[in-house]
């Protein structure tokens, strides 16, 4: 069978259109090399077979293809490398949420750079043993006493810090991750809409897949998420996406935040009485809000809430997770031990009598008490030096119920201070009750309390930057492995410009052949010896 | 010596362990992310002869366990809430372990999640060239003939 007159311009003409379309798509790849997320597009073409099914074909028919055509614009992208930036991406999120309140944290403790409570501490014991050579001269108690003050403003200072520290994390929770995190869904929701109207009108919403999956994987630094697409069918040959957002918790729970209907909202909400967070999620439907937080595994936010609720050994559970609340914990416990052991130390001493009456040999009382009244626990916050001994009401008690009985003044009757120095060498049980069981923090001096506090901290610390960055070794690795199929390449961009442009200029050159062969039929056929 | 002197030597002997392997483990994250596979070699072989050593440390610890006639579970009730001074200091040691062991498992996790996305990239690339698709035949509405020719099943027996 004879092939029609005009098959060859089919092939030609589907050749420079294809080409055309391929520099176009070139065009646009050079012209986003910068532009972050974008992902390199490329013409899907196929080349068209000759039809053999027709009415007057035979098997004799040895035709050949019908050119070439385009299948659609694609983008290309690794779904693998997407799923996985986003599961390790939280991680990142978590660290880095953690380490930030833990480098704060360490600026509270930093005793290297700045006198702190410990050298606080050692000037008491100096100040102490000058006054046990001074004993009964108050300029010399007035000097302790000065020391001692510092000391709990030190406490106090230490713990308002630390104070300082939760609320700057409280608000960088509720107003810049959580409202963050919301517009990030908002936008999404916008973006899904866009998408799905150009898909029912036919397009190909590259540029919009391109802004989603930056959105996706800013909002995986937050929360675990798992996206799923469907495709839904209209009529042959149109469809469009729809997705699915959810956070998943440890077992792989999810729980839906964005659907076609819609997006949820989250928020933080703090427990007036525990004042610990949880997180909730708003319901579309109207329903009360949905508590997620143990639906949070890992991300961002599980990093504040870890730091902000989690207390490590004061827990009641005995989490692994030392908070913000542990190392406050820790330098309370240090405050109330020593302010017990103190006060301990300076009740008054009273001689016993045969008929059982006593009478106070030397008046005493406690030497640090809590700002918010007798009865409150003396803490880091609220430590200062007692009432009675500021106004001198009593002062340190210098000698040992010994030496006071004694009544012999040829004896320097310094005991009670010399006792009172030997606290600080003396290894103090630091016990808390978490859930009603008694929890041995540490055994040692109070100096040493500190310096085990510190030494934790710097630990944790450690620990986090390790983790951090080799997190951020995996996640770059994506990234790398990512770019080097969805990123522009200019070697990659300029070879394929050459190529299309010589396949345009050769589909040209095919089309004048065609059209001179043409002429050659209707010019020059059938005129042979005229 | 108390019944847990010998406990405590042995989970001290095994943060020590921990302590070292994790610093291996360390370096062979640092080497697979400089791509340095000599040095990935010898920390490989490093971390065999650790692997066969947690074997004898387990065995130790169980042996320990059980000389001071208590079960796992028993042990692990005792250290949350440690009585005496003894128990306390164990405690300590205990707690200690757990977050060796934790970090262990966090870099091993990380090794494994570089592994994963190399294999990956290996296994991209070998589909790459055993199935280069610009060797497709496609008909004129875009159907892959080769593929529609690999799904002919013969009706013959």
């Amino acid at each position: 069978m004879l092939r029609s007159t005009f098959y060859s311009f089919t092939t030609a003409s589907r050749a420079l259109a294809i080409n055309q379309k391929s520099l176009d798509v070139v065009g646009q790849n050079i012209s986003n090399l910068a532009t972050p997320g974008y992902t390199r597009q490329r013409v899907d073409r196929y080349s068209v077979s000759s039809s053999k099914n027709g009415m007057y074909s035979s098997t004799t028919d040895r035709n050949v293809g019908q050119g070439v055509e385009m299948a659609g614009i694609n983008q290309s992208r690794d779904p693998f490398l997407d799923i996985r930036f986003r599961k390790e991406a939280p991680k990142i999120g978590e660290l880095d949420a953690r380490l930030t309140v833990l480098e704060d944290i360490e600026k509270v403790f930093d005793e290297t750079t700045m006198n702190g409570i410990s050298s606080q501490m050692s000037d008491l014991v100096k100040q102490l043993q000058t006054l046990a050579g001074k004993t009964g001269q108050p300029e010399f108690e007035g000097i302790v006493k000065t020391s001692a003050e510092l000391l709990t403003r030190l406490f106090n200072q230490f713990s308002d810090k630390l104070t300082g520290t939760r609320k700057e994390q409280e608000y960088n929770l509720e107003n810049i991750a959580i409202p963050k995190v919301n517009d990030l869904l908002k936008g999404l929701d916008n973006v899904n809409k866009n998408i799905r109207n150009e898909q029912l009108n036919g397009g190909s919403p590259l540029e919009l897949l391109d802004q989603r999956n930056l959105i996706l994987d800013e909002l995986s630094q937050y929360v675990k998420i798992d996206v799923k697409t469907t495709n839904v069918p209209v009529s042959p040959g149109v469809s469009y996406e729809e997705m699915t957002v959810s956070i998943v918790d440890e077992a792989g729970n999810g729980h839906v935040i964005l659907d076609p209907k819609g997006y949820d909202e989250f928020s933080a909400v703090k427990d007036p009485t525990t004042g610990k967070y949880s997180i909730f999620v708003s319901n579309r439907n109207g329903t009360p809000p949905t508590d997620v937080t143990n639906k949070i595994p890992t991300g961002n936010f599980k990093g504040y809430i870890d730091m902000l609720n989690q207390s490590g050994e004061f827990d009641n559970s005995g989490t692994n997770i030392r908070g913000i609340g542990y190392y406050q914990g820790m330098l309370d416990e240090l405050a109330n031990e020593f302010a017990t052991v103190m006060n301990t130390m300076n009740e008054s001493v009273y001689e016993i009598k045969g008929d059982n009456t006593s009478t106070e040999l030397i008046k005493g009382g406690p030497l640090f008490e809590s700002k918010d009244g007798p009865g409150t626990p003396i803490t880091a916050g609220n430590i200062k030096i007692s009432k009675g001994w500021a106004d001198n009401d009593y002062g340190i008690v210098s000698a040992t119920w010994e030496q006071a009985t004694i009544k012999d003044d040829t004896v320097a009757a310094n005991g009670n201070i010399l006792n009172m120095i030997a606290a600080f060498s003396k290894k103090q049980n630091f016990i808390t009750n978490a859930g009603g069981t008694d929890v041995t923090l540490f055994k040692g001096t109070f100096q040493e309390m500190l310096s085990q506090t510190g030494n934790v901290l710097a630990l944790e610390v450690k620990s986090s930057q390790t983790n951090l960055k080799n997190y951020i070794g995996v996640v770059n690795t994506i990234s790398d492995q990512r770019d080097s199929i969805s990123a522009v390449s200019l070697d990659e961009e300029g070879i394929s410009l050459l190529q299309y442009q010589k396949s345009y200029n050769a589909a040209a050159r095919l089309m004048t052949t065609l059209d001179e062969a043409i002429g050659t039929i209707i010019n020059n056929m059938g005129v042979v010896g005229r | 010596m108390s019944k847990y002197t010998k406990i405590k030597a042995t989970m001290q002997d095994i943060i020590k362990f921990f302590d070292e392997f994790s610093e291996i483990l360390q370096d062979k994250i640092d080497a697979i992310e400089q791509n340095n596979v000599t040095k990935l070699e010898q920390i490989m072989k490093q971390e065999q002869a650790f692997s066969m050593k947690i074997r004898g440390l387990e065995k130790s610890r169980q042996t320990a366990l059980a000389q001071s006639g208590l079960t796992q579970e028993d042990f692990k009730i005792v250290m949350q809430s440690p009585q005496d001074d003894e128990e306390i200091e164990t405690a300590a040691v205990y707690r200690l372990l757990k977050e060796r062991l934790a970090k262990y498992t966090q870099a091993s996790e990380v090794i494994q999640a570089q592994v994963d996305i190399r294999l990956h990239s290996i296994k991209l690339l070998l589909e790459k060239l055993e199935n280069n698709p610009l060797q497709g035949i496609y008909d004129k509405s875009g159907i892959d003939k080769t593929k529609a020719a690999d799904d002919f099943k013969s009706t013959k027996a």
